[in-house]
This record gives structure tokens, C-alpha cells and sequence, in this order.
């Protein structure tokens, strides 16, 4: 009893200190601690993608924290939607949680009818992003954003620029950029980020929307013009962000987790406290660094502001989408 | 069954045709890139269609596209056929309702008798079953417990 | 190339790591012969034990499994016409037939032989020439996917000999049912009739499972006869006579190898093209084109050598690039993330080790699955044709719910995969076949997504011809051998009928 009304109150707090109070705390009322058995996670993808390498990084530090397994199953379809119109069947009990990413949760109801509504999932974390980022080859003549813009704006729509399949993180920052800098580029879309990448390589396509992991995985073959991000990532200090060069785009691909509807309040709260604790550990924002990622951290009573914010940005942007049509 | 017109393909053909000629009228509200290929290939599936059965009416009969599985005379255990087939459809839609283990118990018990062909003695009746229970826990375990696939639990389990 | 043969050497061959690669083939076989049970799906549930062990270790046991995976395709295709994955589509043109009229136990064993065969060849290709044939996955663009996968619905003219318009209309109808769901490219909701089950399309493989195995177990039911002709007690393997069939086809082997290589090493083609394809050339090439589809080894040993080839193509630029050529390799290649190891040409040069000792483990695997497969194949064989039927019904319904279910944990999969079974079943009825419409829904996807980027970018280029084809070398390749392979038959056909008319067909 004490634990769940200490666990409550350091909700509020800041995280770096709940992280080091709350294992403490874990530490002594471990035996009667939630969970006490294995907890299902599912990946609304399928294995190797970015959701994941990421649910995979988490793994460890969840068995080391809380003494059980987090075990990782697959329901891909739909482009997530297919898991997430199921989630709230599930029994609400904390033991299965469930990735989302955004923008797909808002962008899919608004332009589909994939089976749920943004608000049927309840998001306990967000724990990281892969910050959009424009890419060319090694070899490529553009050494700039402004290099891009200008050829852009001398014949548009001569320049191609890929991602990752239409209405999703990188059609949106494509739309966006577009908007804010009046630079016109055919997007070609592609069925995955995997397919992207030899796109890029093969010459096919001039530019890529990518993220972070993308140019951390391809090395020195491709260049990272901008990364939309507030601040530079650790593992690209010289790439500059859209908004150091004035174009005020910080986004991309947000992955978080829910639990069904059902589950109560402070098991939500608890699970919230367990993914802040992973997310505060210095071992594994290293090595989600190395791998390109950029660490969020909007916790469980953060979540709705947070939300309210991504929506009002995406709703814009499909509006603009929609009149494209 | 050699002589006379196809008319199973040519009820085939009309489907299709009526397939293609919907799909060709849909690509009309998509967009025009997504809207390209549905166009082509429901146009061609209609004139393919519409062909055959042009081909077929004027006595023209080919073999039948078939490999692997035969089709042999139809008339021959339909009402096996149709149990089994009542059996799988109402497998598919009621496992995630009633659970996976229930459904797949009952369903898999139905079959079995569906499959049977000879009187069995009560004693192998009984060894039939115990197989048929243990192909069912088997597979169960295998994939809830080893593979990690979460089954369907439903009302029942 | 900084790296000692010996250690190297004394590592793959390590008791451990032996017996892992024994462990992930066994795995990878059974897995694989249970439809719906991919590759993909095992070697994501392993992952996590392989974290324990050495990186080289690890990897070596995840590529027992896939290479093991797509060889057990082959059981459920030969045994009881059902493909288990995409890559196995094809085996089941012959190798269903042979077991059917009783040399289900030759099957198997060709079956064994050219994967491994295929298998061998691919990870030799792997080891020996990967940074060159990596660029093959870049040269390889949106144009040249569109015309590959229409060289692979070129196949459906010559599947269906006697009845072309059947065909046609089979193959136009799979590629109808491949564009339900949200376009790729425009983002419409295509045909998918206000329902969210249908958003994300119709699964290749529960569509698989239906067409092909629920009118098996249709057949099985109507009569009391057996499923497979059983074999005469006490024939053994056939190993020699299989042997012998194998050097016959030695050219086959070799370019169904060549081709799987080839075609595994393109990110998003994959084992079902490569298979498809070598299957195609195969039967262009044979003397006795009209034997293919009824049980002809040839046919066989081109799609299983050339399945299994695609594994070593795919860890090509999954090693090289970072790029996954296929579903599994995506997962492995996740894996090596988590362990930081990082993919790519470094990889090569610092950690080269690792490297070669999991390529020689991969070898080793593939050369295992010569026993295990004989083994696990003569008992698996046996138990299909003397479990009573009223077993065998059962347990196959029971494997096409559970694994169509299996893919993606989602009921709607099996609901589709029992309504195309009654489809294909009524469909048969009226003379049209399951394998055109499957290979239009498997290639409609990569032909529609190739074509209309091809056209985008040549629009923005304002070159559509010269992307399309004009200026691209391999397509013209390509090209070359869809004109060959529809032009042939047809030319033939007309000498006949200007000869003497004997090869003539009524």
C-alpha cells in the first residue's frame, strides 16, 4: 500500500529523480511488487523493424529491474492498425502492453477507418523517436539544405525524394518541409524503410526521408543533410537541425507503449514508472544512441498534453494532404 | 462430363467478368496513381472473361488449368464435402469468440469423424479421440507456450 | 582481409557451435514444414537465447533455422499440396504429383538434394564474391522489379497449356485480390468494402494455405481411397536413383542455384520469384516441357535448389549493405544491432572473424540438412501416408487454422484463408486453377509498386520510356527472357502444326 501511494506522488516528480527513488523502492517491496510474472509485449510490426530493435533493447533492462521476463510477440498488419483495433480486447491487467507509434495512431483514423480511434489507446510512455532526417547519397552534389531548396525551387518537381509508403512519418515530413520552405520534390513512396535504403544507394531517387537510424546503419555511404530534432543528435554533432537553419521542423517517427482500456489507474502508473526507469538507465540510452535513436521521455500524466500537441501538427498536415488530392 | 458446352467455365467467366467490370468501375473514385493498375487489370479480366465465354458458347472447350489436387466426379461424398466445409468456416469464425482450444477440439473431433470411413471398435474409437485430444494439446502448447503466439482465449478458453 | 583461416576453421567446427547448427536445422525443419510456421516467426522467438551465446554462435544457429526453414516448405508442399511459404509455391507442381502416384519417398529426397545443392551454392556465393554481388541489389530498381515479377507471371501462360484464357483470367483475378487494402503508393483504401480487417490486404500465405490445401482436404473427405499411393516397403531413400536424376539435371541445378543467388540477393524479390522463375526456366529449357506439372523431378529440383539458394543471396547484402534481403534476414539483422555489431563493410574488415566463422557455420548447416532432411523427411513421408484419414483430416485442418492464424496473430487471417479455400475449391469446379491466381496476388504487389514508381520518377525526370526500359541494361535482359519464354512455346507450336502435326495436341 505504501509502495502504490509513494509510486503515485513520484508520478509527478521529475524523472531522473523517480528513477533513482523508485529503485529503491523496488528493491525493498520487490516481492510483492507488480508485475510478478512475465509480461507480453506486443510489436504492432513485424521482427527487425525499428519498433522491434527498440522493444528488443528494452528487454533486458526490464527483466533487470522488475525480475521478469518481457516477452515480444508480432501482430503485424495494416500498418499497426490491425494490433491496435484489437488492443482493448485484451485483458487489462498490465500484463500485456502494446507499442504504438506516431504519427500512425492519429494519421489512420483521420484518413481511414482502421478499427480504432485515436483515443481508444491508452498510452503509458513514450519513450523515444527516430527524428526525421533528409539524406543523398555519399556521393551526392548536395552539400546543404539551401543547395536542395534552391534546385528544388529552379525545376520543380524534378527532384525525387523517397520514403516510407504515403500518409506516414516521412510523406508528412515531406509535406511539411515543402510547406515551410516552398521547395517542390516528387515523393516516391516506398513499402519500408528496408526498401528505401537501396533506393537511395542505387541512385533511383536523389534524396531520402529517413531517420537517424537509417544513417547510422548505412555508415559513411549516404550523408545526413538535417535532422529535425531540437537538438543535434550525440551521434551527429556536425548535422546540423532543420531548426538551427531556420525551418522549424522537429519530428518523426514517436514510439510508445499502452495497455488496454481496462487497465487500472495505478497499474498504468506502475508500468509507466518501470519504462521511465529503462529510459533513465545510462547503458541503454547508449545503446539506443549508437543505433541512431533519440530519446522522449512523456510519461503516463504527460501523455495527454503531449498527444493534444502531435495532433493538432498532424491534423494540419493531412488537411494539406487532403486538398493535394 | 467431355461432351457438351463448359458450362461451369462459363459461369466461372461471368463471375470473373462481373469482378472485373466492378473493379474497373471502382478505379474511378481513386486517385490517379492508385487508380492506374485496378483500371488495366479489371479491363483486361472483364475482355478475358467476356471472351471466354463468347469462345465457350460456340462449343470451345480447353482443358482445365489443374495441377496437384483433382477435381474428380463431384457428386461423389458431398454431403462430406459440406459438413467439412461448415466445419472450417465455422472454426474460423468462432475461435475467436468461443477460444482456440474449445473450437479446435470440437472442430478437429467433427473431422474426425467426417474422415472415417470404416466401423471402428469402441476401443480404437477411444485411442482415435485420444489422439485427435493430444494433436490438439500439442499443437496448443506449441504455439502459445514455445512460439509465443498469443492464442485466441474467447467466452470459454 | 585480416582473419586466420585456422581459427576461423576451428571455431565453425567447434563441438558447440556443430551442434547448434544440428539444433537450428532440426528447428528450422520442423517449423518450416508446419504451414503458416515462417522462418521469420522462428528465428524471432530465438533471438533472445542467442543474446546468452557469442555473437558468432548465435548467428550461426539463426541461420540453421532459416536455411532449415525453407527447406521444410518443401514437406507440406510435396506431402499435401500445401505451400508453407511463398518460396515453396512452385514445389508443389511437382512434387505433389510424384507423391500422389506413390514416389512421394523420391520426392523427398530430390527435394533434400537440391536444397541442399542450392544451399551450398549460395553460401559459397556468400563467402567467395558477396561485395561484388551486393551492387546487384542496387543495380536492381523499381523498372527492373516490375519486369521481374512479369517474367514470373509469365509462368501462368505455360502452367496453363490447353486453357491460356483460363489462365489469363486466373492470373487477373490474383492480381485484383493483391490490391486490396491501403495502396502503397496514393494511399487509397482499395476494395477492401468499409471493412478494417481487409486494411492491411490479403496475407499472401493464409491465401496459400486455402487455395491449395482446403480442396486437398475437400478430396480427402469425398473419398475413402488413401491420400498418397504408399510406397513398397523396405525401398529406402532412393537415394541413388535420386542421385542419379541429379546429375542428370546438373545444368538445371546449377542455374536454379545461380538464379536463387541471384534474385535472394534483391531486397523485396525473395525466394517465391526466385523459385517461380527457376521453375519457368527450368521448364523452357527441358526437352520435355509438357512433363512439368505432372510430377516431374527436374521441376523440383529447380524450385528446392533454387529456395534455398536464396538464403545465402539474401545474407549478401544484409552482410554488406545493412540491407535485409529477406523477412528473416531483417530479424537477424536486428539481432546483430542489439549484440552492436554493426552490418555494413566494416563488418568485412574489423569483425571479419565473426563473419566468416558464421558463413562457414552456414555451410555447415546447409551440408547437415543432408541427413537430418533424409531422416526427418523418410519419417515424415511415412506418417502422412499411414496415419488413418481420419487423422490426417483433422491434423491437417487443424495445421491450416492454427498457421494461418499463426502469421499474424489474427483471427481475420483464417476466415480469409477458408473463404479462398471455398473460392479456389468453386473455382476448380469451373476449370480454373489456384496456381495462376497465386501468382498474381504474390507478384501483383511488386509489379504494380515497380511500375508506378518507375512511372513517377520518369515523369519527374521527364524520361518515362528510358526509366521504364530504355536506358536500363538489365531490363532489357529481363525483357529479352519474357519474349523468350512466351516467344518459344509459340514457335513451336507453329512448326508443329506446319510439320507433320505429330508433337501437335489436340
Amino acid at each position: 500500500m505504501l509502495k502504490k501511494l509513494g509510486l503515485k506522488k513520484l508520478g509527478q516528480k521529475k524523472l531522473g529523480v523517480l528513477a533513482t527513488v523508485a529503485t529503491v523502492l523496488w528493491a525493498t517491496g520487490g516481492a510483492f511488487a507488480f508485475p510478478d510474472k512475465p509480461v507480453n509485449y506486443i510489436i504492432p510490426f513485424n521482427a527487425g523493424g525499428e519498433s522491434d530493435i527498440s522493444a528488443r533493447l528494452q528487454q533486458p533492462y526490464f527483466k533487470k529491474i522488475t525480475g521478469d521476463d518481457l516477452i515480444i510477440q508480432y501482430q503485424a498488419g495494416a500498418g499497426g492498425a490491425q494490433a491496435w483495433s484489437v488492443l482493448n480486447d485484451q485483458p487489462g491487467d498490465g500484463y500485456t502492453i502494446m507499442g504504438t507509434n506516431l504519427p500512425h495512431i492519429i494519421l489512420q483514423p483521420l484518413l481511414q477507418k482502421p478499427g480504432y480511434e485515436t483515443a481508444d489507446l491508452t498510452n503509458i510512455y513514450m519513450f523515444h523517436f527516430t527524428p526525421d532526417a533528409l539524406l543523398v547519397r555519399a556521393d551526392s552534389k548536395f552539400e546543404t539544405i539551401q543547395q536542395v531548396i534552391d534546385a528544388a525551387k529552379e525545376t520543380p518537381g524534378a527532384l525525387t525524394v523517397g520514403g516510407t509508403a504515403t500518409n506516414t512519418a516521412n510523406h508528412i515530413a515531406n509535406q511539411r518541409f515543402s510547406t515551410l520552405t516552398g521547395a517542390e520534390m516528387t515523393y516516391i513512396p516506398y513499402t519500408g524503410t528496408g526498401a528505401t535504403i537501396p533506393a537511395l544507394l542505387g541512385g533511383e531517387v536523389e534524396l531520402l526521408w529517413g531517420y537517424t537510424t537509417v544513417a547510422a546503419g548505412q555508415g559513411d555511404k549516404v550523408r545526413m543533410l538535417a535532422v529535425a530534432q531540437d537538438k543535434r543528435h550525440p551521434l551527429f554533432p556536425d548535422v546540423p537541425t532543420f531548426k538551427e537553419l531556420g525551418i522549424d521542423m522537429v519530428g518523426g517517427a514517436y514510439r510508445g507503449i499502452a495497455v488496454p482500456k481496462s487497465t487500472p489507474e495505478e497499474v498504468r502508473q506502475q508500468l509507466s514508472d518501470i519504462i521511465g526507469q529503462i529510459n533513465a538507465d545510462p547503458e541503454f540510452i547508449k545503446e539506443m544512441e549508437q543505433a541512431g535513436f533519440a530519446m522522449l521521455d512523456v510519461p503516463y500524466d504527460g501523455m495527454e498534453a503531449f498527444m493534444g500537441e502531435r495532433q493538432k501538427i498532424y491534423e494540419d498536415v493531412a488537411r494539406q494532404l487532403g486538398s493535394l488530392k | 462430363m467431355n461432351a457438351g458446352r463448359d458450362i461451369a467455365g462459363i459461369v466461372g467467366s461471368v463471375f470473373f467478368f462481373l469482378v472485373g467490370a466492378a473493379v474497373f468501375a471502382m478505379s474511378f473514385e481513386m486517385t490517379p496513381l492508385a487508380a492506374m493498375f485496378p483500371r488495366t487489370v479489371g479491363a483486361a479480366l472483364a475482355l478475358l472473361a467476356a471472351f471466354y465465354v463468347f469462345a465457350a458458347m460456340r462449343g470451345y472447350r480447353g482443358e482445365a488449368v489443374e495441377n496437384g489436387s483433382t477435381v474428380g466426379d463431384q457428386a461423389e461424398g458431398l454431403g462430406r464435402r459440406i459438413v467439412l466445409l461448415a466445419t472450417m468456416i465455422g472454426w474460423a469464425l468462432l475461435f475467436p469468440v468461443i477460444g482456440m482450444f474449445v473450437t479446435s477440439l470440437a472442430a478437429c473431433a467433427i473431422l474426425m469423424f467426417t474422415g472415417l470411413f470404416e466401423r471402428l471398435s469402441p476401443g480404437r474409437l477411444a485411442i482415435q479421440l485420444g489422439a485427435v485430444l493430444a494433436l490438439v494439446i500439442c499443437f496448443y502448447l506449441l504455439m502459445n507456450s514455445v512460439l509465443n503466439i498469443p492464442m485466441p482465449r474467447g467466452i470459454l478458453f | 582481409m585480416a582473419f586466420d583461416l585456422g581459427s576461423v576453421l576451428v571455431q565453425a567446427f567447434s563441438p558447440f557451435n556443430l551442434l547448434l547448427a544440428l539444433l537450428g536445422v532440426v528447428l528450422g525443419t520442423i517449423i518450416g514444414a508446419l504451414p503458416g510456421l515462417s522462418a521469420t516467426m522462428a528465428i524471432a522467438v530465438l533471438v533472445p537465447f542467442t543474446f546468452a551465446m557469442d555473437p558468432a554462435s548465435g548467428l550461426i544457429m539463426l541461420g540453421a533455422i532459416y536455411t532449415g526453414a525453407i527447406y521444410g516448405g518443401a514437406y507440406a508442399a510435396i506431402l499435401v499440396n500445401t505451400p508453407g511459404t511463398p518460396s515453396a509455391i512452385a514445389t508443389t507442381f511437382d512434387g505433389f504429383p510424384m507423391a500422389k502416384r506413390g514416389d512421394g519417398d523420391l520426392a523427398m529426397t530430390l527435394a533434400t538434394l537440391a536444397s541442399v545443392v542450392g544451399g551450398v551454392i549460395g553460401a559459397i556465393a556468400l563467402m567467395t564474391l558477396s561485395p561484388l554481388l551486393a551492387n546487384i541489389a542496387l543495380a536492381f530498381q523499381s523498372s527492373e522489379y516490375f519486369w521481374l515479377a512479369i517474367l514470373g507471371l509469365t509462368l501462368i501462360a505455360s502452367l496453363s497449356t490447353g486453357n491460356v484464357i483460363k489462365g489469363l483470367i486466373g492470373g487477373a483475378f490474383g492480381l485484383i485480390l493483391s490490391m486490396i487494402g491501403v495502396a502503397v503508393v496514393g494511399g487509397d483504401v482499395r476494395f477492401t468494402f468499409g471493412s478494417s480487417a481487409l486494411l492491411g490486404g490479403i496475407d499472401i500465405v493464409s491465401a496459400l494455405i486455402g487455395l491449395y490445401c482446403i480442396p486437398v482436404l475437400i478430396d480427402l473427405v469425398a473419398r475413402p481411397d488413401r491420400h498418397l499411393e504408399p510406397a513398397p516397403l523396405g525401398r529406402g531413400f532412393r537415394f541413388f536413383e535420386a542421385l542419379g536424376l541429379c546429375a542428370k539435371n546438373t545444368v538445371n541445378l546449377v542455374r536454379s542455384s545461380a538464379i536463387g543467388t541471384l534474385i535472394g540477393i534483391l531486397p523485396g524479390a525473395g525466394g517465391s520469384i526466385a523459385s517461380l522463375v527457376s521453375y519457368s526456366e527450368a521448364r523452357r529449357s527441358s526437352r520435355h516441357p509438357e512433363r512439368f506439372g505432372k510430377g516431374e523431378p527436374g521441376g523440383l529440383l529447380a524450385t528446392e535448389s533454387a529456395n534455398n539458394a536464396t538464403v545465402g543471396g539474401g545474407f549478401i547484402p544484409t552482410l554488406v549493405l545493412g540491407i535485409p534481403g529477406t523477412p528473416p534476414d531483417a530479424v537477424i539483422l536486428g539481432a546483430l544491432l542489439v549484440q552492436g555489431i554493426r552490418t555494413g563493410p566494416e563488418l568485412f574488415t574489423q569483425q571479419s572473424g565473426i563473419v566468416y566463422i558464421f558463413m562457414f557455420g552456414l555451410l555447415i548447416a546447409t551440408l547437415m540438412m543432408l541427413p537430418v532432411g533424409l531422416l526427418i523427411g523418410r519419417y515424415a513421408y511415412r506418417f502422412i501416408v499411414n496415419t488413418p484419414k481420419s487423422l490426417l483430416v483433422p491434423l491437417i485442418a487443424f495445421m491450416t487454422v492454427v498457421g494461418s492464424f499463426a502469421i499474424h496473430s489474427n483471427p481475420h487471417d483464417v476466415v480469409v484463408m477458408v473463404l479462398m479455400g471455398v473460392l479456389g475449391w468453386l473455382l476448380s469446379l469451373g476449370g480454373f486453377g489456384p496456381s495462376p491466381i497465386v501468382l498474381g496476388l504474390v507478384l501483383g504487389q511488386i509489379a504494380e509498386q515497380g511500375f508506378i514508381r518507375a512511372y513517377m520518377i520518369g515523369g519527374a525526370r521527364d524520361n518515362f520510356g528510358g526509366q521504364l526500359l530504355f536506358d536500363r541494361p538489365i531490363s532489357w535482359a529481363i525483357v529479352a527472357l519474357i519474349v523468350i519464354t512466351l516467344g518459344l512455346p509459340l514457335l513451336r507450336l507453329l512448326r508443329a502444326r506446319s510439320g507433320n502435326g505429330k508433337e501437335a495436341q489436340p
